[in-house]
């Protein structure tokens, strides 16, 4: 794992350092800008998922609805125009009542059941968005969002001053600074994880995962634990909702908070290591980067090469559903776990190989201690 | 010799699922420093009774009545007072203030009207609440949600051992003891549980569900000690168990009965729990047939062919 413990730090690291080298690009900066941003909802998902094993199939609407949340709090349709701090903490308060209010009805129903109700309400949050004109603005969406960063300052000051070179913006929603603000924030996300997966409500969602009869026989609180995770992770999709609402400038068309989202987000979890902080944000940027970066610059490179009539069929973009489902279908083939697997899952997934580990320490402690004991237990087992 | 002090008093206990009900007026004691066992076949409402008595299980009539010391109450009272909101957000405090001017409104001038408003909003403040405790007073188990229970100083050892099979043994202690408090007790009775079952200690960074039965059996015991019960309800702790190992976790539950922690054991094996226990129950498809000394059960000739083997 001690790899593990040094890569992610050192990713941040050379990420933040991206806008300043000379390689630089606006265009590839805001491509990076929006993978931040679903990594945070990736994220924001392995809480429910990973933590507590809620199959949540909804966190779309959660992301949606942050989103919308920060375009009602800041565009000139609306009188209330607030700074992106204010709109992005009331798009995550929103997000999480919300996810209690939907989730408080359901807790008692399992795996599958609970999948399903939450399927159903991530179609009908996108069908409202949709529909409820005279908020959202139906398809076309909330824009122009163009919201001061903080209570007081303007949205306009003028960050010309500061610019490393061409590349770099005038507005502070502009990359780079945008750019940095949401870096901040995922790795913010990360630590809050981090903290929370050593505390004691993070121990308690692994226990509630692993038996819910024991935990509770253990004085634990089933439904409320379940409700903090679907608060937490809601909450957290809605700030990344927030996010992307601002670094888009709009709302966009509702149809990218649909179910494909939802499942491109599962997946991304999965890939990467259910319940792992680090293998989620290399899933996102793995699924994600492939998604909208690499497919473009593949066909771009692709189509300079070949000149004939063959190359229409040479578009990696047209082909990218393939690629990507059978990825997935080697993936969970050979490596189930994901690409970072967390220690637990991996040890449920892979018993040989930690039976062997278990069986040596047994063996080498049964030299040091007392071999009489060892030998008796191994018998009667 | 004094009357022994009733710790749990189960009256005429209904429990079920769906459409079925498992116990009927099931009714059984169990006094303070005893080891009360529950035979009976698969199927005759043993663990339901557990469970029921835990919260697990939703009662249906009946009470289950517990008595919990002096200790136990001071401790509780301490770690909840108030309950969650109150401690941390000072809500329910708020709201009881609001009812009680509520309940100064005159009748006349729609006090009617706020009383009842003002009786439903206190009621919700409460909600979740802990109950505040007070000594020498019973408490009436099935109307406490399962996890205050444990609390209480009643902790279960459930049927088919439910260790948490991806925590290491180490962790699967540390939860045992989640209701707790205080970090140096803990790991006071971490110490203790090693003591008791040395195996653990040689496992102690090895994921649980990767231990045999016997040990995760001794596992879950220890975990169900963490949290320092008063009484520890034990379900079929011989279960799939190789004979030794049997004999072993017998004598750990006539140990820690020494110590002062009062078991009712739920068994088939029926020999085993007879030998262990004070007094025993017979139960036969949720209902109780038959009670006694448990040297009595084990003489009886109906208990000896019935379920003994002979």
């Amino acid at each position: 794992m001690s790899v593990a413990r040094y890569w992610v730090p050192a990713l941040f690291a050379a990420l933040a350092a991206y806008p300043f080298l000379p390689v630089a690009e606006a265009n590839r900066g805001e491509q990076f800008t929006i993978l931040f941003v679903y990594a945070i909802l990736a994220l924001a998902l392995n809480v429910v998922i990973g933590y507590t094993g809620l199959l949540h199939l909804g966190i779309a609407a959660f992301f949606g609805i942050g989103a919308y949340t920060v375009g009602v709090l800041t565009v000139p349709f609306f009188p209330l125009q607030q700074s992106f701090l204010v709109a992005a903490l009331a798009a995550a308060a929103v997000s999480a009542a919300v996810g209690v209010m939907t989730t408080a009805p359901i807790l008692r129903l399992r795996g599958d059941y609970f999948a399903l109700v939450t399927l159903g309400f991530g179609l009908i949050a996108l069908y409202a968005i949709r529909n409820l004109d005279a908020i959202t603005e139906g398809t076309k969406g909330l824009n122009p969002i163009e919201a001061g960063p903080l209570p007081g300052v303007k949205e306009n000051v003028d960050l010309g001053g500061a610019r490393l070179n061409a590349e770099w913006g005038t507005r502070w929603y502009k990359y780079p600074y945008l750019y940095f603000v949401i870096l901040g924030a995922l790795g913010g996300v990360t630590l809050l994880l981090r903290n929370l997966e050593r505390s004691r409500l993070g121990r308690a969602w692994v226990a509630l995962r692993e038996d819910e009869l024991a935990s509770s026989c253990m004085g634990l609180n089933p439904a409320r634990l379940k409700l903090a995770a679907v608060a937490l992770g809601a909450g957290l999709a809605g700030l990344a909702g927030a996010f992307y609402a601002m670094a888009l400038r709009t709302t966009g068309n509702p149809a990218a908070f649909d179910f494909t989202l939802s499942m491109t987000m599962v997946c991304c979890v999965i890939l990467g290591g259910l319940g792992n902080r680090s293998g989620v944000i290399l899933g996102t940027f793995i699924l994600i980067g492939f998604d909208r970066i690499a497919t473009n610059l593949l066909d771009n490179y692709l189509q300079e090469q070949f000149d004939s009539g063959a190359k229409t069929y040479l578009k990696v973009s047209g082909w990218r559903l393939i690629i990507f489902g059978t990825a997935l279908i080697v993936m969970m083939r050979f490596r189930p776990e994901g690409l970072l697997p967390e220690s637990r899952h991996q040890r449920e997934l892979h018993p040989e190989a930690s039976e062997a580990e278990g069986e040596a320490a047994a063996r080498e402690e049964a030299a040091a201690g007392d071999p009489g004991t060892e030998g008796g237990e191994q018998k009667s087992t | 010799m004094s009357a022994p002090a009733p710790l749990l008093e189960v009256h005429n206990l209904e429990a079920g699922y769906g459409a079925i009900n498992v116990l009927h007026r099931l009714s059984l004691v169990v006094n303070a420093g005893e080891i009360v066992t529950i035979i009976g076949a698969n199927g005759a409402g043993k663990s339901t009774t557990l469970n029921a008595i835990c919260g697990v299980v939703k009662t249906r009539a009946g009470t289950v009545r517990y008595t919990p010391s002096l200790e136990v109450i001071e401790s509780f009272t301490a770690a909840n007072a108030g309950g969650w909101w109150l401690r941390n957000t000072g809500i329910p405090q708020h709201l009881e203030r609001v009812t009680r001017k509520l309940a100064r409104v005159p009748l006349a001038l729609g006090g009617f009207l706020a009383r009842p408003c003002g009786r439903a909003l206190a009621g919700f403040a409460r909600r979740g609440d802990v109950p505040r405790l007070e000594p020498d007073k019973r408490y009436t188990l099935n109307r406490i949600p399962a996890h205050l229970i444990v609390r209480l100083g009643v902790s279960q050892s459930p049927e088919g051992r439910k260790i948490f099979p991806r925590l290491t043994v180490l962790e699967n202690l540390e939860m045992g003891a989640f209701t707790r408090t205080d970090p140096d007790g803990v790991q006071a009775d971490i110490r203790k549980a090693y003591e008791m079952f040395p195996i653990l200690e040689k496992r102690k960074h090895q994921p649980g569900g990767l231990l045999s039965g016997g040990e995760q059996q001794m596992l879950a015991i220890a975990r169900a000690l963490m949290s320092r019960p008063k009484l520890l309800l034990l379900d079929e702790p011989s279960l799939g168990l190789a004979p030794q190992i049997v004999v072993q976790i017998f004598d750990i539950v006539k140990e820690l009965n020494k110590q002062g922690v009062s078991v009712l054991l739920v068994e088939q094996n029926a020999r085993m729990a007879l030998k262990v226990a004070h007094r025993g129950y017979v139960l036969e498809t949720g209902r109780i047939t038959f009670t006694d000394r448990a040297d009595a059960l084990l003489h009886d000739p109906r208990i000896r062919e019935a379920y003994l083997g002979e």
